[in-house]
């Protein structure tokens, strides 16, 4: 497990290191000047080399990325160009919104898409069976920020129980903060507990047809027992590895649906960072949003190897 | 030719596994789906019952009714004229995306798996980098250098696609050059490149097939997501996204602006996942559980 573990990890600082020159050469290398971007395409030839000179634009583009690498090292993500404040300071406050929603919506997504997939398995081709799957194929089908607007007409419009959409903060108290996350996060949880039902249903009835299993009905365990404790067990393994690949949806989902619901998270922020031409918050904050979709990615890789008892035996 | 039979034999399925895949009603309520979505693009480059983009000011707001069926949006412009030509925009965004990842990403992975092991390990890399990049986030990237619209799309989709076909056929195409009948191919002097074509191609073409399928519906879904972000096609063109977007200021005076995009939408992706989950179950030749 240690040689494992430290191959996963010289590949992850590599993953990152490669995702930050992804976001480097595409804002700062492609043609294009990021300078001009900002201040207009009619802008003065002279504003355009004194932003140019601000920003550091003149300097080789090798030197740029290595001196914005280091400031990410040691916590300096720069200037932003419409704040006039540290990157850094700017985010804190958009983290405590983003990785709240992607966390709910996560839980959500474990407890609606695991026990569909469970209640299917235990029924294969029976009603709750034929209910669960077509409850997952219609959620699959459903764009989240579609399924955003109708929830926001059913439970804000109409009914009137949450918030339409805005962040009352944490200060205001945990239960207002829950209320404003609990729609978004219900949007962004049913295509991915769609696709987790039917991954699990798959990967139970897969382990469900192995000698052990059989062996311990046979032993008379109910069969529901033997689903929970044998089948499902096994079954985590593949289920683990898919929760770490739909993290990349789930975060990209994120960016969509808090401008559904106008939270005030990173998928808002690096819009209107957009709307700014702020590049530099707009590379941090694609840099953090990859970044965050490459450990949970790794982190799914390594736990799906440690609750694999095959996998363990073997080391 | 012997051994050309035998590779077809491998994934393609026998007659039985043909039968059930013709007879799956998944396949025909998916090719059905689609098809309605199809036959609305193609109406759209025929007649609309108005100009999508004609003003109405007037009429604006305005419910379903005899001259304008699925009612107006805020400008008067026809709800049903406009869900016409979002179809034709998505199927377009929809097809070139997947296209690029079929060809570029699939080309690489057939590359990587024939080629020496630096080359295979590069692709699987890149590939792994790419997908740290869903189309959302490519999307802003790629805004920043070359502003928003179906171009920027349609490419930040299929970068990702690009990276999803080249992991699968790399893996799939590794696992066929294992294969007894493409060693003996190999040890009778055939070149590398033309066993590619002869056996590696046929055999993953089936999984190529069913992956298009499902991300075909990612696609759709993708357009739809940029397009209300404002990072897909622009204004005054007609996309299914955009117009959820500007459904949002309405949604208790003309909650149906919201409904019927919507609904487009999910006719679209649930008829490419029907199609895409029959295609694999026929041609899975260990059947379904």
């Amino acid at each position: 497990m240690a040689t494992f573990l430290l191959q996963r990890l010289v590949g992850l600082v590599a993953a990152l290191a490669a995702a930050s020159l992804v976001v480097f050469v595409a804002v700062e290398v492609l043609p294009g000047d990021p300078a001009r971007a900002i201040l207009g395409l009619s802008a003065d030839p002279g504003a355009v080399a004194a932003l140019q000179r601000e920003l550091g634009l003149d300097q080789p583009a090798a030197l740029r990325y290595l001196r914005w690498i280091g400031g990410l090292l040691t916590g300096d993500l720069g200037q932003s160009w419409a704040y006039r404040v540290p990157v850094a300071q700017l985010l804190g406050p958009r983290l405590a919104v983003t990785v709240p929603l992607a966390l709910l919506a996560l839980v959500l997504t474990v407890v609606v898409g695991l026990g569909l997939g469970v209640i299917s398995a235990l029924h294969p081709r029976r009603w709750p069976d034929i209910a669960a799957m077509t409850f997952a194929q219609a959620g699959m089908a459903v764009p989240n920020f579609w399924l955003g607007l109708v929830l926001i007409l059913l439970f804000a419009v109409r009914l009137q129980w949450l918030p339409s959409g805005g962040f009352s903060g944490w200060q205001q108290g945990v239960g207002a903060a829950f209320a404003s996350l609990l729609l978004p996060a219900l949007a962004l949880a049913a295509v991915q507990a769609a696709i987790l039902a039917r991954v699990s249903r798959a990967a139970i009835l897969d382990v469900a047809r192995d000698d052990f299993v059989r062996t311990a009905r046979a032993k008379g365990l109910a069969p529901a027992g033997v689903i929970v404790r044998h089948a499902l067990r096994n079954a985590l393994v593949p289920i683990t590895a898919l929760m770490g690949l739909q993290f990349a949806y789930l975060i990209a989902g994120a960016v969509v649906v808090e401008n559904v619901f106008f939270l005030p998270g990173l998928g808002r922020f690096v819009f209107q960072a957009i709307a700014n031409r702020d590049l530099i918050v707009v590379e941090s904050v694609v840099l953090l949003l990859a970044a965050m979709v490459i450990v949970v990615t790794f982190a799914a890789d390594v736990a799906a190897r440690a609750i694999d008892p095959r996998l363990a035996g073997r080391q | 030719m012997t051994a050309r039979l035998a590779t077809s034999d491998l994934v393609l399925p026998a007659t039985p596994g043909r039968t059930t895949l013709r007879s799956s009603p998944g396949l025909w309520a998916g090719a059905a789906c689609l098809g309605i979505v199809l036959l609305a693009a193609l109406l759209s480059l025929v007649s609309t019952p108005y100009p999508p983009d004609a003003l109405d000011l007037p009429n604006r707001l305005a419910g379903p009714s005899a001259p304008h069926w699925l009612g107006t949006d805020a400008f008067g412009r026809d709800v049903a004229a406009r869900l016409l030509e979002g179809a034709r925009n998505a199927l377009w965004v929809g097809t070139l995306a997947v296209g690029l990842g079929v060809v570029i990403g699939g080309a690489l992975g057939l590359l990587a798996a024939a080629g020496a092991r630096w080359l295979d390990e590069s692709v699987a890399r890149a590939a792994d980098l790419l997908f740290a990049f869903p189309a959302v986030l490519m999307a802003i990237l790629l805004t920043i250098v070359l502003g928003p619209g179906l171009f920027t799309a349609t490419l930040a989709i299929g970068i990702f696609n690009v990276a999803v076909f080249a992991r699968l056929v790399r893996s799939a195409a590794g696992v066929v050059w294992q294969q007894e009948f493409v060693r003996a191919a190999e040890a009778l002097g055939k070149e590398r490149a033309r066993i590619t074509v002869d056996h590696i191609v046929p055999n993953v073409l089936g999984l190529v097939l069913v992956q298009a399928s499902a991300s075909f519906a990612i696609a759709i879904l993708a357009e739809a997501a940029l397009s209300y972000l404002g990072l897909g096609i622009q204004a005054p063109a007609a996309s299914w996204g955009r117009m959820l977007f500007e459904a949002r200021t309405y949604l208790d005076q003309a909650p149906l602006l919201a409904i019927f995009p919507g609904l487009a939408i999910a006719l679209a992706v649930f008829g490419a996942n029907l199609l895409g989950d029959a295609l694999r179950d026929g041609l899975d030749p260990r059947g379904n559980p």
